[in-house]
This record gives C-alpha cells, structure tokens and sequence, in this order.
C-alpha cells in the first residue's frame, strides 16, 4: 500500500471506499515532481521596515535620518562593513556568514504609491499596476512545468495568496484542529461539488495534501490555534511548528516542491521599538522561521532557495509616533544552501535628504521582479524567454539579477 | 411551496432560512426585504443597557494603569497577591469581548430582519476596527452598536461622521497619537504626524484608492485630522470624542486643490463632507455594495445604477438600497455568492435554531476556526468580498469539520429532509436531494446538506 496514504484510516481494510476514493475527481497520491529544487516565498503583510531589518550602519546619514529608531551599536550584528543585521536575526547572520543568506536592499516593486492593498496586489500578480493580471506570477511560473504543474505548489493557509492563484492548481495546507471529516461525507461531497468548480477543486485538493500532511505532523498537532487565516504567525513556536511541517511536506519525494508562507503584521505606525519591541518581536519569529526551515529541510536544504519579501518599504524618519508611515524601498532576503550568500547585493541609494524618494522614503535601485527572475532562471530552471513572456510580461527590460544563485 | 426569489431574498440579501421563514415570505419576498429598510430595527432588546464607549475607556484607562503596575510587579515592586489581582483584571478584558461576539452572533441568528442585520456587517465591514490591537477590544462592538446601527438607514456623511469620530476608529489607525510639529503640543514634546487614518479614511472609506488623491493630500488631510483624539472623563459632547486643541497643525492646509484656512476641529467636519459627497465616493461604495450583493465581479450596470442613486440622492443611503433591490442582476441566478464564514455559521444556526443552545466559547469558536472572528480583521481594509479569499481547500475542510460539529448537536431533534426544504428547498439539486435521503446517519445527511454548495452559496 501507498505509505502516503497508509495512514488514513478509509484504507484500512474498506475496500468500497478505497475504490471510492481511487475513482476519477479525487488524487490520492503524487507522481514524480518534474524539479527537485525547493523554493519557498515569504510573504511579509503590512509593509516590513527593511532599514530597521537590515541597517546600513556605514551610511554616513544613517544616524541623523532615522533619528530616534536609528539602532545603536548593540542592536545588530554588521555583515560587512556598512551593513549590518538587526541583532535578533541570529539565525539569518549564522547562515550568511556560512555563505548560505543573502540581502537585496533597496528593492521594490514597479508600484510607486502607498496603499498596502493595492501594493500587495502588484507584488503578488507580478504586473506593472494593481489588478494588470488576474493571477499570481508564482502560480504561471508553475504552469511552465507543463503536465505536472498541478502538484507542484502548496500555499500554507487556509486560503490561496493571489500569488499562487491561476489556472494551475496548487494545495493548500493549515494545520487541522480534528484532520479530515468522515470518509463517507467526502465521498458524498465529491459527487456534489462535481458541477461546482470551486469547491470541487478545493475539495480535491484538501485531500491530496492531508495524505501527506497527516505524515508530516504525525498527529502531535499545534493545538487548536492554526495559522489565525494565514494572517498571523505571530510567536515563534507556532512559526518554529508550522515552517517545521511545511519543511516535512516538501520533503516528500512526491510532494510539493514550491510553496507560499504568509507572515502578518508589520504594518509598524506607532511604537516599533530599537533593540527590542514589536518588530524585534517580528524579526526573531521570522528568524526562528528561517532557521527551522533550514533543520527540518534537511539535505533539501542545499536545493532550496527562501525569498522573503514585502509590498514596500516604510519612511527613512520615524513619524510622529515613534513608529514609520508607508513608504517604498525595503529588503528582501534570500536563504537557503543553493544561494550565493555571504552579501548584500544592492545599489545603495543613500540616506540623504536629497537621495530619497519624494524626500521621505529609501529610493528603490533594484526591482523585486529581478530577484524572482533570477531564482525562477538560475534555481528552478526556467527558460529566460517564457519567464519574460509568461510569468513577468511587460519586465523585458528587467534584467534578472545574476550571481544570487550558486551556479 | 417555497419560491426561488423567497430563496435569494434569504439568502443572498438575508442569511439564510430560519424555521418557516421560507414558506412565510414566498409571498412577496421583496416586500419583505423592503420593509427591513426601517430604522427601528436599529434597537436590538438584547443591546439594551449595555456599557458603551465612555465607560470601555474609562475601564481602558484603568487598564492602562494596570499594565503599568503589572510592570512593577514584575520588577518586583508590587507582592504577589496584588499581582494576581491585576493579572485576572486584564483577562477580563478578553472575555468582555468574546461575550460582547457571542451575543451579537446570537442577535443575528435570531433576528426577523437579516437583511438590516446584513447591512451593518456590511458598513461595520467597510469602517473596520480591528482586535488586532488588543488594548481597544472593549470598544469594537460599542463601534458598531453606536456608530454603525443608528446610521445606516441615513445618508453616508452621518456614517462617515460617526465612524471618524469614535474612540475605536481614532484609535485603531493612531490619530489620537498624531500630534502637530508645530503645534503647542508638538513644539513641547518633539512628537509629529501619523497618517495612518488620513490615509485610511480617503483609500478605505471614501475616495477608493484611485480616488484621485496624492501623497500630499493624505499628509495635509493628516494635519487637519491632528486633535482629533478621545478621553475618558467625557470632556467635549461626552461621547469619548474629544479635540484636543493643543495638539491640533496650525496654519493653512491644502486638500484635493482646496485651501484649508485654520479653524480648528471644522477644518476635519469639511474635509468629511468633500469626501462624502465626492464622485468617487459614489463609486467606490456602488462597487462594494454590488460586490457585497450580487457578485465577486459585479456587472458594471448594476455599479453604475447604484452610484447614480447614490449621486442623485446625495449620499442617503435608503434610495441606494432600494435601487438595489430593483435590479435585474441582483435576483440573477445562477447563485454567484459564496456565504463568508461568518455568514455560514449563522445560516447553520439560523436552520438549527440552536443559537440560544450554543456556548459562548463554542459560538466564537467557530469564527476562529473559520478565520473570520468578528472584529478581528487582519488589516483596515476589512474582510474579503470574494469567494476565492475563503473557498482553499483547506478552508473547505474546516467548514465541512463545522458542518460535522453542528449536525452531531442537532440531528436528534430534526429532520434533515425537513431542514432540506426549509433551507435550500427551492434551489436544491437532484443530487443533493438523493445524497441528504441516503446519507448513512442523521448526523451525516446534516452535515451534507450544510456542506452542499446550495447551502454554501447564495
């Protein structure tokens, strides 16, 4: 018998339902994934302040334009001898220092106004404009896999980040109070759902995905807590748990190999702390995230690249409230043993009055569409002219970043 | 016989079926939709004396101290004994709201006009308070209670006035923390700016993000926005809104082309008054609404007729809605709707009657484990409108999980082909049908026809 399934308790001996299942609508198992590189993209909501992640310590401005949330010496670790990391990505600095981490900084998207929504949007559909396409760039990227691209991608939630959103299907998982409701409703269900696109395919997917997940937890559980919607991995060990699961699904030889975490809550206007504070708070959780990962992938670990990026940067000064307002360059960073790490690749634009944007905000010189082109090129092994034409139309001009990936 | 417009009027415009509620309106289902657009429906026997704003804050200011003195108790400044007592104080805050959720899930399960109900979700959707800053849950339902219900049958600047003014919203985006650079209160204490509910309020509430507005008009509409703050002692009308003077940008300001002379508190009452009556206001509330009712793309007509309404009436709200249920588009079927969460939970326990039976804890237990707990939306922008932000498989399942739950609490007492007629009758598929009278158990056949996309959508 499958070990994917072996544990579900509707094959044990149920025959019926076995062959219930087994009938056309429901997949129970996955066949061999056309790529065994791993790629995980996290999605930081609300605006991450990349100076405050990543201060360039070595910028002459640094201390006078950032004011009262400029950090002292004590709050981070340099990198080199500009930039630095803020001191609770413990975990991130051990991994760039081994040559494994790596820092964008000064990236944003092509969208050059403030409202999250609308910069999320454009982040995720990978067009030049809020809503220019319908679906997510990460979900066409996938569907250049031809045949076998509906078991590649797994969104971790309850629901599908429009960045994974499209033609291809793709799973979702979230850690389940009770696992999966009787075999019998599902069947039942399945038969009902057949002229229901949405719910169908939704349905089908659940049960592909716990096959497996069930596996990978082992049942141990988080609790009733979940993932709060997707929206709020706020403590460390709900991260440290659910990054260790999402590790475990990608783990296995027929499972996913690219997925989307979604990390709330760093939309920081009032209060965002120095040293330690909210965003410190963030900042470690992320960190603990990264550095689970990174134990429970594995050996996977050397064929696995982590993206984690944001919908725009915040101000360079602190607002009126000790915290920062919306703004448009930030970082991104890169983890994970395929990535040419041990830098930070980036453009500075500076930190003077006069080399802002809109004489508020860091200045972008890197577009985020050049990272993710060139880890859809250099790691997942995509052609350059679909990735262009399919996955990124309208970027020709936007050269893919070349180095970031161990060739 | 039960009709399929008595369906849509109680479904899609209510929030599903109640035990004969289906035969009762299959009469005329639109006059029943029409004669909810009443506001004595605002008052709810159940809200009655309950505490509101003023005290939430002045309970928030004791709470306040609290926190500070937990601190010292941590330092070791204050015994164990006087530790404990704070600790059990703050936990009291959290069960105030889950209390304050459970019974407003009950008004809405029970209530004889869903489709009133369903238009303060949709406002108190639309003016989003959030948990997600904890220190003001005590006030999210007061929100609703005060600035949502008594407005929603009015015209939109009244809403718009109301939710600006109240404590939950001030606080929630931070203006009651945005302090003028140069004004006493700034010059004093080095403190500035906070645009978060300048910008909220024209890309959230009003204009729409592509209401034509720019930076600056979000920093200058910031600036006539400082003072505007709450306090607890009921200084100002007594209703927790207070402006405070000190804090307030001098000078002349400049918004949407328009000079601002210096006058204090009105220069913030003008600006809500541009906005409310701005075109794209009128579009911006037609497409929220139209994608509310009628679809997740709604039809570009039905968003045109309802601007124009909206227009042509100056922003009162009951023309607006009666021209939404005069079109075509909005009694169309198929069914192009997938109930929220929120809404699936109490159509499940509008058809069970089993909302009085139901704990406080399970009740918003089930919220949780749906992802939409009230008054908890992730960000400002609210809750999603569209079926593919709630319908992942994994979503799917907690909602199959639920159905479950419910059923194994009800299938003794009903029949599930009698629940069939009374809640999807109309509408229900031969497949449906056939798997409701095969199921294996009560209990499955219930949890089936909860799951049923009939039931799911509306």
């Amino acid at each position: 018998m499958d070990n994917v399934i072996s544990r579900r308790k509707l094959l044990q001996g149920a025959g019926m339902l076995a062959a219930a299942l087994t009938a056309p609508g429901i997949r129970v198992s996955f066949a061999a994934a056309p790529v065994d590189e791993r790629f995980i993209f996290i999605i930081l909501r609300g605006a991450m302040d990349g100076l405050a992640a990543m201060p360039p310590y070595g910028d002459k401005n640094y201390q006078s334009a950032r004011g009262g949330i400029a950090l002292s010496s004590g709050a981070y670790v340099p990198l080199d001898n500009f930039f630095a990391a803020h001191h609770s990505f413990a975990a991130f600095t051990e991994m760039y220092k081994g040559g494994e981490a790596a820092v964008i900084h000064a990236v944003s998207t092509p969208y050059r106004e403030r409202s999250h929504f609308d910069a999320q949007n454009v982040l995720e559909c990978g067009a030049l404009r809020p809503n220019g396409a319908r679906d997510g760039w990460l979900n066409r990227a996938l569907s250049l896999y031809g045949g076998n691209a509906g078991k590649l991608g797994l969104a971790v939630g309850q629901t599908i980040p429009l960045m994974m959103q499209g033609d291809t299907p793709v799973g979702t998982w979230a850690p389940a109070a009770d696992g999966l409701p009787a075999d019998t409703v599902l069947i039942a269900l399945e038969k009902l759902y057949q002229k229901d696109k949405l719910f169908h395919t939704a349905l089908t997917q659940a049960v592909d995905v716990h096959n497996i997940a069930d596996n990978a937890v082992d049942g141990s559980g988080f609790g009733k807590k979940g993932l709060g919607g997707g929206k709020g991995l706020k403590n460390q060990n709900a991260m440290k748990q659910t990054v260790s699961a999402v590790a475990k699904i990608l783990s296995d030889p027929a499972g996913p190999r690219i997925a989307t975490i979604e990390v709330g809550g760093w939309d920081t206007h009032a209060q965002q702390g120095l040293d330690k504070g909210p965003l410190a708070n963030l900042f470690a959780s992320l960190d603990a995230g990264l550095s689970a990962l990174k134990t429970e992938l594995g050996a996977h670990w050397e064929k696995t690249v982590i993206m984690v990026a944001t919908e725009f940067g915040r101000t360079v000064s602190q607002n009126g409230t000790g915290g920062t307002d919306h703004g448009t360059a930030s970082c991104a960073l890169l983890a994970g043993g395929a990535v040419n790490g041990g830098k930070v690749y980036t453009k500075w634009p500076g930190l003077d009055k006069t080399q802002l944007h809109e004489n508020r905000d860091l200045r972008p010189t890197t577009d985020l569409r050049q990272v993710a082109k060139a880890v859809l090129r250099d790691h997942l092994k995509l052609d350059d002219a679909d990735i262009t034409s399919r996955v990124f139309p309208g970027s020709d001009r936007v050269m893919a970043l070349d180095g970031i990936i161990r060739a | 016989m039960s009709s399929i417009e008595a369906f849509i009027a109680a479904n899609r415009f209510g929030l599903g079926g109640k035990k004969d509620e289906l035969s009762t309106i299959s009469a005329d289902p639109t006059g029943w939709l029409h004669a909810q657009l009443n506001p004595r429906y605002a008052k709810v026997s159940a809200y009655d004396g309950l505490p509101g704003t003023l005290e939430a804050l002045k309970e928030l200011k004791g709470y306040r101290e609290n926190k500070k003195m937990m601190k010292k108790a941590q330092q070791g400044d204050v015994d164990a004994e006087g530790a404990a007592e704070i600790k059990s104080m703050l936990k009291q805050q959290g069960k105030g709201y889950l209390k304050d959720v459970a019974r407003r899930t009950r008004v809405i399960a029970q209530s004889d006009a869903p489709f009133f109900e369903r238009l303060v979700q949709f406002w108190s959707n639309h003016f989003t308070v959030s948990s997600t800053k904890p220190f003001q849950m005590g006030l999210l339902v007061d929100f609703e209670r005060e600035a949502i219900r008594p407005n929603i049958m009015g015209d939109f600047l009244s809403l718009l006035r109301a939710s600006t003014h109240h404590p939950a919203m001030l606080m929630y985006l931070d203006n009651h923390r945005s302090i003028g650079p140069n004004s006493p209160g700034g010059r004093m204490g080095g403190k500035g700016l906070n645009e978060n509910l300048a910008r909220e309020v024209m890309e959230l509430h009003t204009l729409g993000v592509n209401g034509g507005y720019t930076q600056n008009d979000v920093t200058e509409f910031a600036k006539i926005l400082t003072g505007w703050s709450l306090d607890a002692d009921g200084r100002g009308d007594g209703s927790g809104f207070f402006f405070r003077k000190m804090v307030h940008e001098p000078g002349q300001k400049k918004l949407l082309g328009e000079i601002y002379e210096q006058d204090g508190v009105n220069e913030g009452e003008k600006a809500l008054v541009t906005f409310a009556y701005h075109p794209a206001t009128a579009k911006f509330i037609a497409t929220k609404l139209a994608r509310h009712f009628i679809a997740d793309d709604p039809p570009e007509s039905a968003v045109n007729q309802l601007a124009v309404a909206f227009t042509r009436n100056n922003g009162k709200l009951l023309p607006v809605y009666k021209t939404l249920l005069s079109l075509p588009e909005a009694w169309a079927e198929p069914l192009a709707k997938v109930k929220t969460p929120n809404d699936y939970v109490v159509s499940m326990l509008r058809a069970s009657g089993a909302a009085g039976d139901v704990d406080d804890l399970r009740l918003v237990g089930a919220f949780k484990l749906l992802g939409q707990m009230p008054f908890s939306a992730p960000s400002p922008a609210g809750w999603s409108d569209q079926a593919k932000d709630w319908v992942g498989a994994e979503a799917l399942l907690q909602r199959i999980d639920l159905a479950r739950k419910i059923a194994r609490g009800i299938y003794t007492q009903v029949s599930p082909d009698d629940l069939l007629e009374q809640t999807i009758g109309p509408v229900a598929s031969g497949a449906t049908r056939f798997a409701v009278s095969r199921a294996g158990s009560k209990e499955e056949a219930i949890t089936i026809l909860f799951a049923s996309p009939e039931f799911q959508r509306r």
